[in-house]
């Protein structure tokens, strides 16, 4: 009886489920959350969007290429500080600061992805955990150029395009320039994801070996990958700094990258989506946690052991598994 | 006829092991050459030095007229050789038909593509299902390669290398592991691949070696012993010494 019940309201949802429209529900929330909620959960939700953009690029390396990457902090802040020099010394248009800001840090990337490349595993992550130490020692001691530990400000952008001006100085409007962002983020990173070049992302994380042999010059491609995700990295970096009008080296820290592997792998490694909820959890513990507890950190740590010994595939494995065992039963 | 493996005076050592000693080596278009030769003769170390997985000591290793002896595994693969490995050497959490989409993917130049979704391109899919038919393994396409049974495995192991299109194809030892029933399905495989593929094959079954290969090669402690057609080297007195209670004699 309640099978007939659900099929009779089947065809809409089933076109709709097919189309995958379905998936721009969380947007259309997102875009009508500032209407409801007050300015600190506004905020704090344009964070997690800005850190879900980070952790989605994360997790291109390392749940699909299969490169753990300690460094990724180094991204972020490289784009945090792009946007400061170019604000202060260029312009304060957003169509000039993004180009410069995505095109340095795709630069920068191609530099540090080509060294670190040279080795795998254990090497790649302690070199790239050294380039972004590298950064960040250069942003407390290049003081006359980054402002030390002082940091700098970020000033917030427009849009010009001729007589075209919008300025996005409220906190509304930039709310919506990240959202902006973490859609087109999301939507171009999953047609990457699954491409034929995504797809040969995942043949070398399985088995490079195998896919030199197939004849894919792998180096190429994971040089490839390691850019991809510095640009989007550097994006969420140049949004973040806009956000807080502010940067300073504790962007580049090492526990930031190590953030962003914990949300990549609480989440769910190489599932794009579950990186976004491994952003909101872990950002909510450190936010709301850090004001009630001390602890957080610790409470952060025994989370994110719990995930590796009891779901390793994460936030997205949990709920794949809950759905499958709904499923067979039926079956 | 033309060779389209000519190796040259190749020497591979790891330390002070000389695994490959100074050892030439021709092999003619649509030939089908078995590799022969007890275990740690160097038969293996021979495909990786072919393949590119591993560079020559010394000596050189030319394709046709292209000097390759310096060029990495994945150009090699591009210009036409193809391999498969003694231990099966799959993307082993991918489906079955992945493993041969890569290949086909590649073969087609589409690898680096970053607009459509993988599964739209026809071609590849054509391609990979062609190959999957051909070893019999169509219908687990959609199984993870990982979980399919050893045999399973060891035909996929030749259907992704197939799916790459190469001309030269090296086997080794497909059908190491295998029940009698399978063993005999893999090498009616072998047997009716196209004549204009060149194939080496390791193998340690000699009613195997016997049923596909029109030249045999003996190896031993990294050089060649004995070359020939079958009949030939199945006469040679060290052959048999070596050989020494496998059943080279057949009983027919
Ligand atoms: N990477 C390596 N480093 C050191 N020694 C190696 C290496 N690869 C092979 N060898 C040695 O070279 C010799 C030949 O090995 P190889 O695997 O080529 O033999 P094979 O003829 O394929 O034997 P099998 O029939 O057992 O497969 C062995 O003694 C082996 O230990
Ligand atoms: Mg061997």
């Amino acid at each position: 009886m309640t099978t007939e019940h659900a099929s009779s309201l089947r065809p809409a949802a089933v076109l709709a489920a097919q189309r995958g429209w379905w998936r721009l529900l969380p947007l259309v929330a997102l875009a009508l959350l500032p209407l409801v909620a007050p300015p600190f959960w506004r905020s704090l939700t344009l964070e997690v969007l800005a850190l879900a953009i980070f952790a989605m690029s994360l997790d291109v390396l390392i749940g699909y290429t299969g490169l753990v990457s300690f460094g990724h902090a180094a991204f972020l802040g490289f784009g945090a500080y792009a946007a400061a020099f170019t604000t202060e010394r260029v312009s304060e248009n957003l169509l000039v600061v993004l180009p410069i800001c995505l095109a340095s840090v795709a630069l920068y990337a191609v530099v540090v992805g080509f060294l670190a490349l040279r080795t795998s595993g254990i090497s790649f992550l302690m070199l790239t955990l050294a380039f972004s130490q590298m950064l960040f020692g250069l942003a407390i001691r290049w003081s006359r150029v980054t402002g030390g530990s002082d940091g700098l400000s970020v000033a917030r952008p427009h849009i010009g395009l001729g007589a075209w001006q919008v300025p996005l100085g409220p906190d509304l409007d930039l709310y919506y320039l990240v959202l902006a962002a973490f859609a087109a983020s999301w939507w171009l990173l999953s047609r990457l994801v699954a491409s034929p070049f995504g797809h040969t992302l995942r043949g070398i994380k399985e088995n490079a070996q195998r896919m030199q042999a197939l004849g894919y010059r792998t180096r190429r491609f994971e040089l490839a990958a390691f850019v991809v995700a510095a640009v989007f990295a550097g994006l969420a970096g140049m949004l973040l700094a806009m956000h807080n009008r502010y940067v300073s080296p504790d962007t580049f820290a090492w526990t930031t990258s190590g953030q962003g592997i914990i949300m990549v792998i609480v989440g769910g490694a190489g599932t794009l989506v579950g990186p976004i909820l491994g952003a909101l959890l872990v950002h909510l513990l450190e936010s709301v946690g850090s004001s009630a507890t001390e602890s957080w950190r610790l409470i952060m740590g025994v989370v994110f052991v719990l995930f590796v010994l009891f779901a390793p595939k994460g936030i997205i494995g949990i709920l794949r598994r809950l759905r499958r065992s709904k499923e067979s039963p039926r079956a | 006829m033309s060779d389209i493996l000519r190796l040259e005076h190749v020497t591979r050592r790891f330390g002070g092991l000389v695994v490959t000693d100074d050892l030439s080596l021709r092999v003619a278009v649509g030939e089908r050459r078995a590799l022969i030769g007890p275990n740690g003769a160097g038969k293996t170390t021979l495909f990786n030095l072919i393949s590119g997985v591993l560079p020559v000591s010394s000596g050189q290793i030319w394709l046709q007229d292209q000097n390759i002896t310096a060029r990495p595994a994945a150009e090699r693969a591009i210009l036409g050789i193809g391999r498969t490995f003694q231990r099966n050497n799959l993307f082993a959490g991918l489906s079955v038909f992945e493993n041969v989409c890569l290949a086909a993917r590649r073969q087609q130049g589409l690898s680096s593509r970053v607009f459509r979704p993988a599964h739209r391109y026809a071609a590849v899919a054509e391609a990979a299902q062609g190959v999957l038919a051909q070893v019999g393994l169509l219908d687990r396409a959609g199984s993870i390669a990982g979980q399919l049974a050893y045999g399973q495995q060891r035909a996929l192991e030749i259907a992704v290398a197939l799916a790459a299109r190469p001309r030269l194809l090296l086997l080794d030892e497909p059908t190491s592991g295998m029940a009698p029933a399978e063993t005999n399905q893999m090498i009616d495989l072998i047997a009716r691949l196209p004549p204009d593929l060149t194939l080496l094959i390791i193998e340690h079954d000699i009613d195997a070696v016997f049923r596909l290969a029109n030249q045999i090669t003996v190896l031993s402690f990294g050089s060649v012993l004995a070359e020939g057609a079958p009949d030939a080297v199945r006469q040679n007195a060290q052959v048999q010494e070596i050989y020494l209670g496998l059943p080279l004699e057949r009983a027919d």
